[in-house]
């Protein structure tokens, strides 16, 4: 059952994302005011959905793990590294997509508004923190520095989410996560919508995944070839 | 030279010298971060974290703006747009009874219309009058997303679906 469940969650999340871009560019009607450009409606959000709130939360929770000594584990390091690597893909797609759909909606590439600036901010702050763990050649260092980077930078997080209500944007409210929680948007825009948050929830676990599992391979082929390496050198005084 | 009994060698030996190098990589890049956020966080508060002053809160302190570069935000009055050959004219509304009729100098953007919030940045003519200059025009639409139904069949209680 696990053997399954652990085989499917590829295709599923391949189906879910075939299933919102065949919705999204195809099924849903163009919206009154923005038209066609409205169908990055079924990307973008999904995008900083993944990036501010799955992707740095799970980082934020696996470091915390990982600080907590009852917890602590190579796999909870390696769960934040891959968590954050994905989130920093998502983050730069949001960035992307919501550049394509300013510049015809709002007439402008880029603004310094409290949105954008901040998920900028996130951007820099998820590169930082890659960079630090590169910078820092012993493990339990690097680790401990990685998590305490990722747990800061989460504080951001919501920084980014409130920027929309705290200050004046030019980037639009929430459509879903509003202050009244009511969705703003009516009919199958909003059930594609949903689909699409579905569908990248399964891709950002899929790629985390992956990533995992390649970082713990990693980790357990340093640990064979230490033992080697001790094993070596055991032999080197026992003939010497 | 310490030898144990089955003659392993353990003679300590030097560590490598990497706490030096990674203190000097760590500092590298904390200090390329902060760099990093300084400059990004200085151009988003370069004015303010509002991005843009209302129709309405300009009209509470008009003479403090006076004819200062803003972002002047508010709603475009239905039938008060005129297309000129370098961008157009319109009268731009706050939610009260404030208005500002915008000179725009350049094209403005595709979702531009009658009804739709904008940003406009420039500066006022006069002192205290309310021709607006304008040199861009920034459609700041809202977080409502409804289907395109030109004849949308409505009920008897006037919703839509």
């Amino acid at each position: 059952m696990k053997e399954l469940a652990r085989r499917s969650l590829g295709p599923a999340a391949l189906l879910a994302f075939l299933g919102t871009m065949v919705l999204g560019l195809f099924v849903t009607p163009r919206d009154e005011v923005q038209g066609n450009l409205a169908r990055l409606l079924y990307i973008h959000p999904a995008e900083a959905w993944i990036a501010l709130y799955v992707g740095f939360g799970s980082a934020t929770i696996a470091s915390i793990l990982y600080l907590w000594p009852r917890t602590r584990s190579a796999g909870m390091d390696v769960a934040a590294e891959a968590s954050v690597e994905v989130s920093l893909i998502f983050i730069l797609l949001t960035l992307l997509t919501g550049s394509l759909w300013g510049r015809p909606a709002w007439g402008v590439w880029w603004v310094w508004d409290a949105r954008l600036t901040s998920t900028a901010v996130l951007g820099v702050l998820a590169l930082g923190y890659l960079a630090l763990r590169r910078a820092t050649d012993d493990p339990q260092l690097r680790a401990r520095r990685s998590a305490v980077m990722a747990i800061l930078s989460a504080v951001n997080v919501p920084i980014v989410h409130f920027s929309v209500l705290w200050w004046k944007t030019l980037h639009q409210g929430a459509t879903v996560f509003n202050p009244g929680l009511k969705l703003k948007v009516h009919g199958i825009m909003a059930e594609t919508m949903l689909l699409s948050f579905v569908a990248f929830t399964l891709v950002f676990a899929w790629l985390v995944r992956e990533r995992y599992r390649f970082g713990m391979t990693r980790v357990q082929r340093q640990d064979e070839v230490l033992a080697e390496a001790v094993a070596n050198r055991q032999q080197e005084g026992i003939h010497s | 030279m310490p030898i144990t009994e089955t003659g392993l060698d353990l003679t300590p030996v030097e560590p490598p010298h990497t706490a030096k190098k990674t203190r000097r990589r760590t500092t590298l890049v904390v200090m390329v971060v902060v760099l990093a956020l300084g400059g990004l966080l200085s151009q988003g508060l370069l004015h303010s974290l509002d991005f843009f002053k209302t129709v309405d809160e300009v009209a509470a302190q008009r003479s403090a703006v006076g004819r200062s570069e803003i972002r002047l935000e508010g709603t475009v009055q239905s039938g008060s747009v005129t297309r000129t050959s370098t961008g157009a004219t319109f009268i731009l509304r706050g939610s009260g009874k404030s208005s500002a009729f915008v000179v725009a100098h350049a094209q403005p953007p595709q979702l531009f219309r009658g009804n739709i919030p904008v940003v406009a940045v420039g500066r006022f003519t006069t002192k205290l009058g309310w021709t607006f200059d304008c040199s861009q025009i920034m459609v700041k639409h809202t977080a409502d997303y409804k289907a395109a139904h030109p004849q949308r069949v409505k009920a008897s209680d006037g919703t839509v679906r």
